[in-house]
């Protein structure tokens, strides 16, 4: 089976088996090394922001994680239904400033973006939708 | 998240070297610690710090707010921060956020002590 999926509430206790579940996930669809842990790396960030912003305190939600692989690509989907946020809209950091002009965070989507092939989103029935793909050269 | 000691310190030379033990940097709460604990080592007057990262797999983001974090107090209190031993995906991490233009990086231990006790 070239596909898994995993729900849980959008808790910061959970965070540890979504991790875990990407990993084993990762490793089950035979994903290289390398590109495993990009994107391993792509989503942390992704299931984090879930966690931490998507949703007011005062109010439970969840998080999705789907991992299909076609060929050489991976493709992982994250969903919630948690406020409207588009991280491919996001404005890209200066990472060029000196240390002491750098700002502190906004580091997160823009090392998401350039771990994977290509990363999208969509809002739908009110969800959020981010699509990452990561793709490898065939091995002859 | 985890119960593993996060991290060890050892002095050597006039270096303060922190090897990170953990081998999966998921936790913002581990991340903030990590923070807390490099920015005490300059405030504590520590001119030199190198971070050991060969036992850590998986990082998460939130991490390189930690570093930043502690560079910037590095630099006020005018400290070397450092690291040596990054996996190859988060050398990547480090080259994609631009902290390798800010942080020296080595390849391991033993070259990041020639480098830094020559300065």
């Amino acid at each position: 089976m070239n596909v898994r999926s995993l729900e849980k509430e959008a808790l910061r206790d959970n965070l540890a088996e979504l991790f875990a579940f990407v990993e084993q996930s990762l490793a089950g669809l035979n994903t290289p090394a390398a590109e495993r842990g990009k994107l391993m790396m792509a989503l942390d960030e992704a299931l984090t922001n879930v966690v931490l912003y998507a949703y007011p305190a005062e109010q439970r939600g969840t998080v999705g994680i789907r991992l299909d692989r076609k060929d050489n690509t991976i493709t992982a989907e994250v969903v919630d239904h948690g406020k409207p946020f588009d991280p491919t809209a996001h404005p890209a950091p200066d990472i060029t400033l000196p240390i002491e002009q750098r700002p502190i965070g906004g580091l997160g989507i823009h090392l998401m973006r350039n771990l994977v092939t290509s990363l999208r989103y969509y809002r739908q029935k009110g969800e959020n939708h981010l699509v990452l793909t990561i793709s490898w050269e065939k091995t002859p | 998240m985890s119960d593993a000691i996060l991290f060890m310190d050892e002095s050597r030379q006039d270096v303060t070297l922190v090897h990170i033990m953990a081998p999966r940097l998921l936790d913002p709460q581990q991340a903030e610690t990590l923070a807390r604990h490099l920015e005490g080592l300059f405030d504590s007057g520590v001119l030199c710090v190198l971070v050991e990262m060969g036992s850590v797999q998986r990082l998460s983001s939130i991490f390189f707010r930690s570093f930043i974090m502690a560079g910037k107090k590095a630099a006020e209190k005018k400290a070397r921060l450092a690291f040596c031993n990054l996996a190859p995906v988060i050398r990547e991490g480090f080259a994609i956020t631009g902290l390798t233009e800010i942080f020296p990086i080595y390849k391991n231990e033993n070259d990041a002590f020639v480098k830094l006790a020559g300065k």
